[in-house]
């Protein structure tokens, strides 16, 4: 089969591989009729992500047709339409049991490595460096898919592709980062980063009560989408001294929720953009925390700041003397997606969302390496990349 | 995963127990090593032998070549019915090594215990245990995989045996290796199951070569941790999960580096 393998920094290629076959009795083989790029795919393409090994399949977004089920997979059967969540859960640990998927004990066959690193393991998750199990990812045209009855969920047929794509990581990733918020009704709700997350960011935040949510980018087509698209106020840091503006907009007290959706390689302004991307370059720490700066000078008095965005190692001059002075409740971590599946699906067949309303690429697997290269430079006014195998 | 290393014993019934269960398994550092050799017979003969093969003195010299080579048997002959392997193996005492475990399992205790007692599911976890042969109601054959296709076998007594609570076993005669060891099994309060393994064991010798030496330094913690690890997926998930034998765009460098990263 054809996938899109990493081979280093800026390396993605198209490779002929074998194709995946069934090796753990709860496995099932899915081919792959449509796949997207993550923002946090970006991460590897840019050499962030530590753990990746030449060669690795990439992907973690991805739906299809399943074509072949292990001994002993009970739910789904050779023909059933899925879409398969990011993280990979056992459903019998008690991360499991409790609904925290992307915690799950029993999924990363390189835990021991996550230990070191973190103190304990998260889940495997597919395409995403051998920190997190160097499972084969979903930009291929078939992918094994580990404990298939506890991820993948079956899609109806009234849906598209497109339309059920994004349950797989971004809309359960944007829609979480404002549940774990438990925002009153009534609320401004502050998102960094107009992305694909922070896209699904807003507009979550609007389906679960928020009277005001305010975008901040740098990127025009994407501020517009955030404002046209789903409905925010949006600022450009460029332009506007975001502190300032934020408490201006809310009655001098701050956003109550603030979800920082940039992670790891945030752009900023001025000199802290030059110190972080240095360091950055020369491996002194692994993320350019601006926008996480801005959300915690932001934030409200005991107000919440939600991290979606991907963090994978160390950075510094966190303000964590703003953060304990006000009080401020951290929530962050890689998105429970199995948790959310069944919900999101209901809302997108009520037509409460149509999640295809941010992708502006629509490509083939072919076009894949020239596709990661546009994406990261922002190119082309893109946003989000779907590629059918 | 919970899983800690540490050597304070928390204070519960079960670790008084688990204490006392280790202690009567009685260290059994009385396995014969090199010293059971014939030294003497072997210095002598040696020194005949050589004396002999140096000096060319027709009948002579094969007369006390082989009446060197007879005192050098002599003193090897306890190796050849003991077993070199074993003698070497205990030979070189180090100081015994002890390893401390801790997971917690989401399934009820009795299930575990029984899952550790089953002879056919032990190599399922135990990764680098090749088989267990049951030799009578409480002695199993353990036999496990040295890197370069060598063996190590030791027989296993169970000394205590408390249904889903505990179980505690010492290697006896005959071992290649002298270990002793104690696993238990304590539900807590939230229906999952606290999993507590000790293992005492005797570093073989240098003498064993090698490759022996190099399975003993990575052994200990970290093999034993990933298989208390593997114990508890096929426990809770059913299966042990692994990237082994999936798809790649392959390049010569990259199994080398994946065998670096991957236990699996």
């Amino acid at each position: 089969m054809r996938a899109l393998c990493w081979f280093g920094k800026e390396d993605v290629r198209l490779q002929e591989v074998p194709d995946p076959t069934i090796i753990n009795p709860h496995d099932a083989i899915i081919e792959v009729n449509l796949t997207a790029i993550c923002g946090s795919d970006l991460h590897l393409y840019d050499g962030y992500i530590p753990t990746m090994e030449s060669g690795d399949i990439l992907g973690h977004e991805f739906m299809g047709k399943v074509v072949e089920v292990g001994p002993e997979v009970q739910n789904l059967k050779v023909g059933d339409r899925v879409v398969v969540p990011f993280p990979i859960a056992c459903g019998h640990c008690h991360h499991c049991h409790t609904d925290e998927f992307a915690l799950c004990d029993n999924s990363n066959p390189n835990a021991w490595m996550a230990e070191r690193s973190f103190g304990h393991s998260p889940a495997g998750i597919f395409g995403y460096s051998h920190l997190y199990g160097g499972y084969a990812g979903g930009q291929a045209e078939y992918v094994r898919v580990p404990f298939a009855d506890v991820g993948p969920i079956k899609v109806p047929d009234t849906l598209s592709d497109e339309d059920v794509l994004f349950l797989s990581d971004i809309f359960p990733t944007g829609y979480q980062a404002v549940d774990v918020a438990n925002i009153q009704p009534g609320s401004t709700v502050a998102v960094w980063g107009c992305g694909p997350v922070g896209l699904f960011a807003i507009k979550s935040a609007y389906m679960l009560g928020a009277e005001k949510v305010i975008a901040i980018d740098h990127v025009p087509e994407r501020l517009a989408m955030a404002r046209h698209q789903a409905g925010a106020e949006v600022l450009n840091f460029t332009d506007d001294p975001i502190l300032e503006a934020l408490k201006e907009m809310t009655d001098g007290r701050g956003p109550q929720t603030c979800i920082e959706a940039v992670g790891m390689e945030a752009h900023g302004t001025g000199l802290m953009d030059y110190y972080d991307k240095a360091k950055q370059t020369l491996r002194l720490e692994t993320g350019r925390p601006h926008a996480l700066r801005e959300a915690i000078m932001a934030c409200a008095k005991g107000g919440t700041l939600v991290v979606p965005g991907v963090f994978g190692g160390i950075i510094d001059k966190l303000p964590i003397g703003a953060a304990f002075s006000k009080g401020l409740t951290f929530k962050m971590g890689q998105t429970h997606v199995h948790r959310y599946l069944k919900p999101l699906l209901a809302r997108i067949e009520k037509n409460e969302i149509d999640p295809s309303f941010l992708i502006t690429h629509r490509l083939t697997l072919e076009d894949g390496p020239e596709a990661y290269k546009t994406f990261r430079d922002k190119q082309d006014e893109c946003v989000k990349v779907v590629m059918r195998p | 995963m919970v899983q800690t290393s540490t050597n304070h014993a928390q204070h519960t019934p079960m670790i008084e127990e688990e204490e006392r269960a280790l202690e009567r398994t009685a260290s059994p550092d009385t396995e014969p090593g090199l010293q059971e050799l014939g030294w003497p017979a072997i210095g002598v003969g040696t020194a005949m032998a050589t004396w002999a093969i140096a000096r060319q003195h027709g009948l002579k010299q094969i007369l006390f070549a082989a009446a060197g080579a007879g005192l050098i048997y002599t003193g090897l002959k306890p190796g050849f019915d003991k077993g070199f392997k074993r003698l070497l193996a205990n030979t070189a005492a180090t100081e015994p090594v002890e390893i401390d475990i801790t997971t917690t399992i989401a399934r009820p205790a009795s299930e575990l215990y029984h899952m550790w007692r089953d002879p056919e599911q032990i190599p399922r976890f135990f990764r680098h245990i090749k088989r267990v042969e049951h030799l009578g109601e409480r002695l199993t054959r353990w036999v496990a995989k040295v890197p370069g296709d060598m063996e190590l076998c030791w027989n296993a007594e169970i000394t205590e045996d408390k249904q889903d609570e505990l179980i505690a076993w010492r290697s006896i005669e005959g071992s290649e290796l002298v270990s002793s060891g104690v696993v238990s099994f304590f539900n807590l309060d939230d229906g999952q199951t606290r999993v507590h393994l000790r293992l005492r064991y005797q570093p073989p010798g240098g003498e064993f070569g090698a490759a022996i030496e190099r399975f003993f330094k990575a052994i200990p913690e970290q093999i034993l941790r990933e298989e208390l690890r593997a114990f508890k997926q096929l426990a809770e998930a059913g299966e042990v999960a692994t990237v082994r034998g999936q798809p790649y765009g392959g390049t010569q460098n990259r199994e080398q580096g994946l065998s670096m990263l991957t236990n699996r």
